[in-house]
């Protein structure tokens, strides 16, 4: 299978809220998919499904040609949650270690290599109840990478990061991009989305709209990414 | 299965723990103070000791009028002392009356006690403890003060349970809250290593609480027992698995950290008090009694009672240690069930 994520008719409901509904989705292989959406839409869904954290209710999705969920995939999918998820009690560098080594990346090299990516090689040995929120979050993103996953799934990796680190790391998706890494990323600023290959709108669940930033724009006949996203949002009003 | 990342969970959990100077006070600390405060009770509570004497001294008549019987002096100062409880009894009844826990002490003088004595020939009042063999010795009171201290060394392992549920139920809710459950189950990691990884992290804190607890009922409150330590440990090992997954699958029935806590009085005390630590099963109502025989810790309280005082192996307390694997293996099932439930 070409596509690294293929989705058909995924759905996903909680009781009677349809979280995902009928959801068809391609990610080409070292693409860098952006993922829009107002609050609630189903971002962090979809993605949950994806990594294997949810069963689908309906509809079936492959990544890396395997049907998830999968516990195989575990190990080549890295996932940053939408929330911190770390250890508070465990210094930076041991979170990091840690999961790298649930992953089976245990080598103390590499845990240094992501600590210097997202610039805490300083704050390594600090508890990270003790940092300060951005901070936290390159805990959480280097959680992430430490185990070099053919896929990256980011739920708002850049949130509370500082412009000058949010400009590295875009920097560094690109760079893994290029090396053939899938990444599959949500956000909610625009000049992040037009960062991406591709970008796909989502509303109530369903992928509305899908293309270039320019296709997007053109779709919604809108100057800027951003007023297309208020016509692709507002559009739920009039639907 | 990889014991490999069992082994990376055991590691973050004792990592944790021994950096929060709270818990590991509650740990080996806590134990100690109600170890402290229990032998402090134990020595000055009511409950006499049941000690059976069979009289059989014939005593020496003295001339003109005189019958002189050291046995019948001895008895008359055991009577008087108020923390023993003393009843004449046959020699045959002894052996029986002890097993059945009747009586705790048999002290047999002999025929020729006073005479022996009288003579300097050294006679010697025989004694029989609840269970042990027979064995013979001139201290009498050093005995049953040691029966009143073999009491108090049957519990030593049960203060150590609630505080490893209770840290297994907290950490367990933590890591749901945190969110890094859900990032822990995103990993290779699978379920039933996790459990594994929590029952090893919390096993090392366990036997070490253990071993603490001993050392203190040993050396701190001068304990005597004749235990088999294996024996102590294996128990412990096998309250541990209960504990840890009696913690894993309250924690989901708790959203905070102080509800995890309000299960104590739910779940801890009524074992506390009915299992046989604080008075015997069978002293108790019949339907308390029904109700002490649903609960772990009474069997792991009669096992170690058999270990420490009755100096039982392995084969007399296996029915005990069968059914205590028996409530571990059925926590470890709730606890696996909950942690299936956390895909949704
Ligand atoms: N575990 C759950 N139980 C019940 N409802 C849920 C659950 N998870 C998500 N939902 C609901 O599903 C819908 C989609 O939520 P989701 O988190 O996927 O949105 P999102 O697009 O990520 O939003 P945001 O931009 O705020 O992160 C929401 O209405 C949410 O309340
Ligand atoms: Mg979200």
């Amino acid at each position: 299978m070409a596509a690294v994520i293929e989705t058909h008719r995924l759905s996903k409901a909680f009781g009677s809220l349809e979280a995902v509904r009928g959801l068809d989705l391609a990610v080409r292989p070292g693409e860098i998919y952006g993922l829009l959406g107002p609050n609630g839409s189903g971002k962090t869904t979809l993605m949950r499904l994806l990594v294997g954290l949810a069963k689908p209710d309906g509809g079936e999705a492959w990544v890396l040609g395997r049907r998830v969920p999968d516990r195989r995939l575990f190990a080549e999918v890295g996932y940053m949650t939408q929330a911190e998820a770390l250890y508070p009690d465990l210094t930076a560098g041991e979170n990091i270690a840690f999961f790298g080594a649930l992953n089976g990346v245990s080598s103390r090299q590499r845990v240094e290599e992501v600590l210097q990516l997202v610039e805490l090689t300083e704050r390594a040995a600090d508890l990270v109840g003790t940092l300060s929120g951005g901070l936290r979050r390159r805990v959480s993103l280097a959680c992430a990478l430490v185990h070099r996953p053919r896929l990256l799934i980011l739920d708002e990796p850049t949130v509370g990061i500082d412009p000058q680190l949010r400009v590295a790391f875009w920097a560094h998706f690109r760079r893994l991009a290029q090396e053939g890494v899938t990444i599959l990323v949500s956000s909610h600023v625009m000049d992040e989305a037009e960062r991406c290959d591709r970008l796909g709108f989502m509303r109530e669940g369903r992928l509305l709209a899908e293309g270039t930033t320019e296709e997007l724009k053109r779709q919604a006949g809108a100057t800027d990414l951003e007023q297309a996203f208020l016509r692709f949002a507002e559009g739920s009003d009039a639907a | 299965m990889q014991p490999e990342r069992v082994l990376i969970l055991a590691r973050r959990i004792v990592q944790q723990i021994r950096r929060d100077h709270r818990s590991v006070g509650l740990i080996f600390f806590v134990p100690m103070l109600v170890m402290g405060l229990l032998g402090f009770i134990l020595r000055i509570q009511a409950s006499p000791i049941e000690v059976g004497v069979v009289i059989e001294d014939e005593g020496v008549r003295l001339p003109p009028n005189l019958h002189l019987s050291a046995a019948e002096e001895l008895v008359k100062t055991l009577r008087e002392n108020d923390r023993l409880r003393v009843r004449s009894i046959e020699r045959e009844e002894a052996e029986s009356e002890l097993r059945d826990g009747s009586l705790e002490v048999v002290l047999i003088f002999p025929a020729e006690l006073t005479r022996g004595l009288l003579q300097g020939s050294g006679a010697q009042i025989q004694i029989l403890l609840e269970g042990s063999n027979p064995g013979q010795s001139g201290a009498i009171l050093a005995t049953l003060s040691a029966t009143l201290s073999q009491r108090l060394a049957s519990i030593a392992p049960s203060p150590g349970g609630p505080s490893i549920f209770l840290l297994t139920g907290v950490s367990f809710l933590r890591e749901r809250a945190q969110g890094t459950m859900e990032r822990l189950l995103a990993t290779p990691i699978s379920r039933a290593e996790i459990v594994l990884g929590y029952m090893l992290g919390f096993g090392v804190f366990a036997l070490l609480q253990s071993a603490v607890i001993l050392l203190f009922t040993i050396f701190v409150l001068r304990i005597h027992y004749v235990g088999n330590l294996a024996l102590v440990f294996l128990l412990e090992a096998i309250l541990t698995v209960g504990a840890v997954n009696l913690g894993i699958f309250l924690s989901t029935y708790a959203r905070t950290e102080l509800q995890v806590v309000q299960f104590i009085p739910l779940v801890i005390v009524p074992q506390a008090l009915l299992s046989g630590i604080l008075l015997p099963v069978k002293d108790l109502p019949g339907f308390l009694q029904a109700i002490a025989y649903l609960m772990p810790l009474t069997y792991a309280n009669r096992a170690m009672t058999g270990v420490m005082i009755k100096s039982f192996g392995l084969g007399q307390v296996a029915p005990d240690l069968a059914i205590l694997l028996a409530f571990a293996v059925g926590a470890l099932l709730l606890s696996a069930t909950t942690l299936r439930r956390e895909i949704v």
